[in-house]
């Protein structure tokens, strides 16, 4: 069984109960420091048991705009055009891969970041109704990953409007 | 079209630890801008590679203060009382009180400020830039005095400045409203009351000043009439997405493009504060009286567009008490500010322009929250990097406003 979660639990009573009270009052930079760190341990704690499944959603979601931005019938050159089918072909399927290494999650989703990335870039040069398929499936596809990004970053208080965002079980299941 | 670089145009963004001469070329011919921010991006870059920062201690900063006061001073002069502050995102910053005798003053003790790059921080700024506005500003709005500056860290590690401390708050000592640097303060009615008329004021001031009325040699000065400020701007923006992320956002890449066929032509050059901000003034509570105004780091020649459309975000402000009124930074409700800045200023909005720098601080934004802080943090370059790291939970809120406002548009 693993044991992280505990851990983090001691890390935090490490720092509370033994590293804090040892920082010099005056240390104003210290403490601050220390309630940053605390903050984040308890985040973490928060998101450890999704960690792999971030990794699978990015997977996909990069997987799904990819393949919508492939789907436009645009000029694409020889390069880009080659990027982009190589990258969904590299990462379909790692998606139904339950054994797949995070590493290998990782590599496939930066390769599908990467292709999409050079695919808008020459879109800039499309004739303006292209280019603007090209742009809007890019903002469709991306909806799905900002709701995921906000409820993943909720605890840390930055979300104006925290009552609208979603549960983290639910839009992790996306896109 | 630039010829493919794989440093710069492949998928493999850990180049961005050690990035070549090729790669540092290739981003200033791609992303032209000013030659102050030209040079500073240059050195960040030439310099990443070296070693994270390290703590110094309150002795170790003291000894280069000691440095540049014996440059600069002919007298005998005593430091005091060095302590640390908090608050400071993006700079180091030190308290320290000097006794000296200014050779126009006569003796004098004073309480003064050191502030300082980290190795690599949040943003890459030019002292130099701070030090020209600053001393610009004197006797125009409140600002705090400034004494001397280390241009190239010949004295202390990394470019620094000295000024005089202000004392005051950022926010009431009593809300528990305000984020990060002081986003989105509440200020409560009665200090809102006092504190907006200066802000207007003060913006006022800044934007119809006369950049050709003192000497600004940090910044380069964009032609009115052209679109030369927005591609300035938009190119370092772009430059710092470059050379600083560590995963792609497709979605960043259509904005910038979107910006790139855009760019808005500005009618009047002026100063663009760059920060100006609830978080950015000190205040006496008991007045409500404004102090200084602080964080001229990302001050610029050019489209007043920029600041308005950077205070008026909504990470900015909140809602008041009635729930349905939004108060910019705090203090202006939305439906009055826009009226109240064309009448203390004479100048007039164009919500075109306004929408164009909204949706470049929305870039802008990203690339410091999701590229900068990540490579700062992971070369370990700053005195802050955890908060850096923090930051990125604002990303979210960012690409949904960005993503909305690019709807509208396309």
């Amino acid at each position: 069984m693993d044991n992280t979660e505990n851990t983090l639990r001691a890390v935090l009573k490490a720092l509370t109960d033994v590293v804090g009270p040892a920082i010099e009052p005056s240390d104003v930079l210290a403490r601050e420091q220390l309630r940053l760190v605390t903050d984040y341990v308890k985040f973490v704690q928060q998101r450890l048991d999704y960690l792999e499944a971030r990794e699978r959603f990015e997977l996909r979601h990069g997987l799904a705009l990819a393949r919508a931005v492939a789907a436009i019938d645009a000029p694409w050159s020889q390069p880009v055009r080659a990027s982009l089918a190589d990258a969904v072909a590299a990462g379909e399927p790692l998606v139904a891969d339950a054994a797949a290494p995070v590493a290998a999650l990782r590599a496939a989703t930066a390769a599908l970041g990467g292709a999409a990335r050079r695919a808008v870039r020459e879109s800039q040069g499309f004739p303006a109704g292209i280019r603007r398929a090209v742009e809007l499936a890019v903002l469709d596809a991306s909806e799905p990953r900002i709701r995921f990004e906000r409820a993943w970053y909720l605890p840390l208080g930055f979300d104006p409007a925290a009552s609208e965002v979603a549960s983290l079980e639910t839009v992790i299941a996306g896109p | 079209m630039h010829p493919y670089l794989d440093e710069v145009d492949g998928n493999d963004f850990t180049t961005r630890d050690t990035p070549s001469p090729a790669f540092i070329a290739a981003m200033s011919a791609r992303y032209p801008t000013e030659r102050e921010t030209d040079a500073l991006y240059v050195r960040k870059m030439q310099r990443r590679s070296g070693p994270p920062y390290q703590r110094m201690t309150l002795d170790e900063l003291k000894a280069c203060l000691d440095g540049l006061l014996g440059a600069h001073l002919t007298g005998a002069y005593e430091v005091s009382d060095c302590g640390w502050f908090t608050g400071g995102v993006s700079k180091i910053q030190m308290g320290f009180t000097l006794a000296w005798t200014d050779p126009v003053e006569g003796p004098k003790r004073e309480r003064l400020v050191i502030r300082m790059d980290p190795n690599e921080g949040s943003n890459t700024t030019s002292r130099e830039r701070e030090w020209d506005l600053l001393r610009a500003f004197e006797g125009v709005i409140p600002v705090p005095k400034v004494y001397w500056i280390d241009r190239e860290g010949k004295w202390f590690p990394e470019p620094a400045l000295v000024y005089a401390f202000v004392p005051g708050v950022t926010k009431p000592r009593t809300t528990a409203t305000g984020r990060v640097s002081g986003l989105g303060t509440n200020f409560g009615p009665e200090l809102r009351q006092k504190l907006a008329p200066q802000f207007l004021k003060h913006l006022a001031a800044i934007h119809t000043f006369d950049p050709a009325s003192t000497p600004l040699p940090s910044m380069d000065v964009p032609r009115p009439g052209t679109t030369d400020s927005g591609l300035w701007q938009l190119n370092r923006a772009r430059r710092v997405w470059e050379e600083d992320r560590g995963e792609d956002v497709p979605l960043v890449e259509v904005a910038c493009n979107w910006l790139e066929r855009n760019l808005p032509v500005t009618d009047h050059v002026g100063v663009v504060h760059g920060d100006f901000r609830s978080g950015n003034f000190l205040f006496d509570e008991a007045t409500g009286r404004i102090d200084a105004w602080l964080d001229w780091e990302r001050g610029h020649l050019g489209d007043r567009h920029r600041d308005l459309a950077w205070m008026t975000d909504l990470t900015m402000g909140h809602y008041g008490e009635d729930g349905t009124t939004y108060y910019v930074c705090g203090l202006i409700p939305q439906h009055d500010f826009f009226r109240l800045y064309e009448e203390a200023s004479g100048l007039t909005i164009d919500p075109e322009r306004l929408a164009w720098y909204r949706i470049l601080n929305s870039v802008q934004i990203l690339g410091s929250v999701i590229a900068t802080g990540y490579r700062v943090a992971r070369l370990g370059k700053s005195h802050q990097d955890i908060l850096l790291t923090r930051v990125k939970g604002m990303a979210p809120t960012v690409m949904a406003q960005l993503s909305r406002l690019l709807r509208e548009r396309l």
